[in-house]
């Protein structure tokens, strides 16, 4: 029954489904694996669209609708622009935002043979900035133990998903400009985040608010900053091509995978990928993994009683996977998750991923002494 | 159970309180979080079993999006096709610009006939419009024959699922109400068998008797005037074929241009509603044929909001609903709250999206406005809904235009935090300062370094969970400290 939300252990390695069959999984296909053309194709023929003007052709002032004849030449160029829509704006056509082509495939470029250093930029997301730099402090001593070289833009600030997710676009604009602006100008080959919805945020929503605000250049700057900046899983798997980071990490830890590492940017299974080459760790399964724990940004403030029945759940499954840890590439929904189970005093703790992938023998807790 | 004030005009498409409110009394109800948890979860395994099977299901959700997109491209055109098409085969063709409209258009149809008494295939349509309760007031008995609809209307009770209306009661509860609004079935214990034979029973008669049916589509085909309902029970195909008058009411998305294209969507809506590879009943009729089913059939077009969502290049992706019920059963918020908190016949994600733009908002406090923020945008709806339609992303267009459409007026207090966060934000200096102030938590944390109680606005988090105290040290300080500014 709980099919699609449990972890199945394959072969003694802990393999996560994530809740979606494979073939449902697919949707992150590049078109040019799309199946063979079929005749439904037919009706992808972007001219099958029409403008928006159309909708207006069904009066509703009169008892019944009348068709509008495109006849005028106006109409012809308005038609031909809401055909180009179709390429320029995903969003705008009803096609998605995880049917663009697709970003995480790695560039050639940026997939060095293994043991060339590479200069990756950090985009540290402000929450982690501000109230979990343990995160970010792990990901930079991971990275450079791996022997690449960290650069932090020391003018970031933040890439305004919170402004997007709560509806204010206009306020948003400013922060994508700056975000842009900001890794644009890095010197780095590429750019990687301790988080999984801060990278969705820029790679499948920064580009419809530049597009919104009328910006065509900016939407497309943000395209390219977008096309180099990877979470942190992606990077170590997808770029750096490794699996085994030399991790040492002696607790029974549980992995929850959140919803936008999952369902925006589809890393899979890559952090349990990780997590597997760590020496001494137990993993165990966390029940309906795939389920949100009920943060959703400004959601967990504006519906608290819902967000809580949500994370309640979660709390559950983590308390009986009987995990001590539980971890997770985003600390947002960390410090949901942690804030219930410190609330009951449940005797598991969050830690981020970054942080058990730059623990190493005799350096357990590399990252907290900035922490607290 | 949430009071529909039904909306003059819209039908109930508009609940009496906004989301938050709604959610939090549901929340309460442990009988019914109990019910729709195990429904929705039974059905999500069932569902996915009933999708893997089939090799090309992202090619079937790939022709259904892009169906419904040409559908949209070429509304007026294809419903005209489709009114000439049901009018050449003996139909008669009724346009309906609102739930006012419809109402009166079939309350007038079944005067003609002298009918008192109507029965009723399971129609999202006709609830969207409110035709019960309004042929209620005229005097007409209308009969809903679909099992969990008549739960529903024996118990006085609202929808609060679009496939499974009755999904927030047990088999207990419908035990009782069936004894209590059927005393001639007798006694009867909580098993469903026993349960769908007294409703058959109940049901025959009203078959046999009535001389009007009233039914919704799930789809209508433009190139032949064929309509079509998709079912389980049987209850439909006897509603279609026995009485002598058939009237259809349709929502106009639901025309599609050929019949070929049938073929991708009963692939697609079995297995997302039911989790079966085929319905058991596909009925489908195309005119009047002499001597064999109704003697007269009205097709009633309704629009009711469909056109103005129509002119929104974003939002007109909701009108590609197949009505599957795939986004509900996935969804973490519908399954704790059940659907009444939606205060709409459309709960649920596609809900969120549908009702607040059928019915438009008004300001803040329009309970419709609270929907689009119903959802914690995990996108489990998106990777279940089997024509694609991006909820997500259309939750967050629909958020902007609420937010824009407030512009001007006297800023609110979330209005005023977003903005003074976005003035910090946009420049590394007030954001450095920013987080400096942020340290000044660490007063109010506790031995345990944690902060456990928070004024309003932030005593909404801190009534359910605990927040770590703010470090003694950001990230760019301990970088600065480590790296010296280090390489750019």
């Amino acid at each position: 029954m709980l099919r699609m939300h449990t972890c199945r252990i394959e072969k003694g390695r802990n393999r996560i489904s994530d809740g979606h069959s494979t073939s449902e999984r697919t949707g992150v296909y590049p078109e040019s694996q799309q199946a063979p053309r079929t005749k439904t194709e037919a009706y992808f023929d972007p001219a099958a669209s029409c403008p928006p003007s159309i909708a207006e052709s069904i009066d509703s002032s009169s008892d019944r609708a009348t068709p509008v004849q495109i006849e005028s030449w106006h109409a012809l160029m308005s038609r031909l622009q809401w055909a180009l829509s179709l390429t320029w704006s995903p969003m705008a056509c009803g096609m998605t935002r995880r049917s663009v082509p697709d970003h995480i495939t790695p560039q050639p470029a940026h997939c060095p043979k293994i043991g060339v250093s590479m200069r990756i930029a950090l985009f540290v997301t402000c929450l982690a900035d501000a109230l979990f730099p343990q995160a970010a402090i792990a990901t930079v001593k991971l990275l450079e133990r791996l022997g690449h070289q960290v650069v932090f833009p020391p003018r970031q600030t933040c890439c305004g998903q919170m402004h997007i997710n709560t509806g204010y676009l206009a306020e948003a604009t400013a922060l994508v400009r700056h975000h842009v602006e900001v890794f644009e100008d890095a010197d780095c080959e590429a750019a990687v985040a301790p988080s999984g919805s801060c990278v969705g945020s820029v790679r499948h929503q920064h580009a419809m608010v530049a597009r919104r605000a009328g910006d065509e250049a900016l939407a497309k700057r943000a395209e390219a900053v977008a096309s180099r900046t990877y979470e942190l899983s992606e990077l170590l798997i997808d770029v750096l091509n490794v699996r085994d980071v030399g991790a040492y990490y002696p607790h029974r830890v549980t992995y929850h995978p959140t919803c936008h590492s999952l369902r925006m940017l589809r890393v899979g299974d890559k952090p349990l990928e990780l997590l597997r080459h760590v020496r001494g760790i137990t993993l165990v399964e966390l029940p309906m993994a795939d389920s949100c724990c009920g943060f959703g940004g400004t959601f967990a403030i504006k519906n608290a009683d819902t967000s809580t029945a949500m994370l309640a759940d979660k709390m559950t499954n983590v308390i009986t996977s009987g995990a001590e840890v539980c971890t997770a590439g985003d600390s947002s929904c960390l410090m949901h998750i942690g804030g219930g189970l410190g609330r009951i005093r449940s005797g598991v703790r969050t830690v981020h991923l970054a942080e058990i992938l730059a623990a190493t023998e005799g350096a357990e807790q590399v990252a907290v002494e900035g922490a607290r | 159970m949430t009071t529909f004030l039904g909306t003059p005009g819209i039908g109930n498409l508009r609940g009496a309180e906004p989301f938050p409110r709604a959610a939090r009394r549901a929340l309460g109800d442990t009988q019914m979080r109990r019910n729709v948890r195990h429904a929705t979860h039974t059905i999500r395994a069932k569902r996915l079993a009933a999708v893997s099977e089939c090799a090309d299901w992202e090619q079937l959700r790939l022709a259904g999006s892009a169906l419904k997109q040409d559908v949209m491209a070429r509304l007026p055109e294809l419903l005209e096709q489709l009114e000439r098409n049901v009018t050449a085969r003996g139909g008669v063709v009724h346009w309906a610009r609102d739930a006012d409209d419809a109402n009166r258009i079939v309350t007038d149809l079944i005067r003609a006939t002298g009918a008192d008494e109507v029965v009723k295939v399971k129609s999202m349509a006709t609830q969207e419009i409110g035709l019960n309760e309004h042929l209620q007031a005229e005097g007409i008995a209308a009969i809903e024959t679909d099992l969990a609809e008549l739960i529903i209307q024996l118990g006085h009770d609202w929808s609060s699922h679009i496939l499974v209306p009755a999904i927030h009661r047990n088999r207990a509860e419908i035990r009782d109400i069936f004894m209590r609004e059927m005393p001639e079935v007798g006694e009867l214990t909580d098993e469903p068998r026993v349960l769908a034979m007294a409703a058959r029973e109940h049901l025959r008669r009203k078959f046999l008797s009535a001389r009007v049916a009233v039914s919704g589509a799930n789809f209508g085909v433009a190139e032949t005037g064929t309509l079509a309902v998709v079912e389980s029970e049987g209850n439909g195909r006897m509603c279609l074929t026995l009485p002598r008058t058939l009237i259809t009411v349709m929502g106009i998305e639901k025309v599609v241009p050929a019949f070929a294209d049938l073929e991708v969507f009963m692939q697609l809506l079995p297995r997302s509603s039911t989790a079966e590879r085929m319905n058991p009943y596909t009925s489908m009729w195309t005119g009047l044929h002499a001597g064999d089913g109704p003697e007269e059939f009205h097709l009633v077009l309704l629009d009711n909001g469909r056109s103005k969502v129509l002119a929104d290049s974003v939002g007109r992706a909701a009108l590609h609903c197949i009505r599957c019920s795939a986004c509900l059963n996935v969804c973490p918020v519908y399954e704790h709250t059940g659907g009444h908190a939606y205060g709409s016949v459309y709960p649920g994600p596609i809900g969120a999206i549908l009702s607040p733009q059928l019915t438009g908002t008004h300001g803040h406090h329009d309970p419709n406005a609270s929907l689009p923020y119903a959802s914690s945008l995990c996108g489990a709806c998106f990777d279940a809904c089997p024509v694609r339609i991006d909820i997500p992303s259309i939750l967050v267009h629909l958020r902007a235009k609420q937010v824009d459409s407030e512009r001007g007026g006297a800023p609110s207090g979330q209005d005023l935090a977003m903005k003074a966060a976005a003035w910090a934000m946009r420049s590394p200096r007030r954001f450095a300062m920013a987080e400096k102030a942020l340290a000044a938590g660490r007063i109010v944390a506790n031995s345990d370094h944690r902060i456990t109680a928070l004024p309003w606005p932030g005593s909404r988090w801190t009534a359910s969970r605990d927040l770590p105290e703010p470090p003694s040290e950001t990230f760019r300080q301990w970088w600065a400290k480590t790296h010296g500014g280090g390489p750019r």
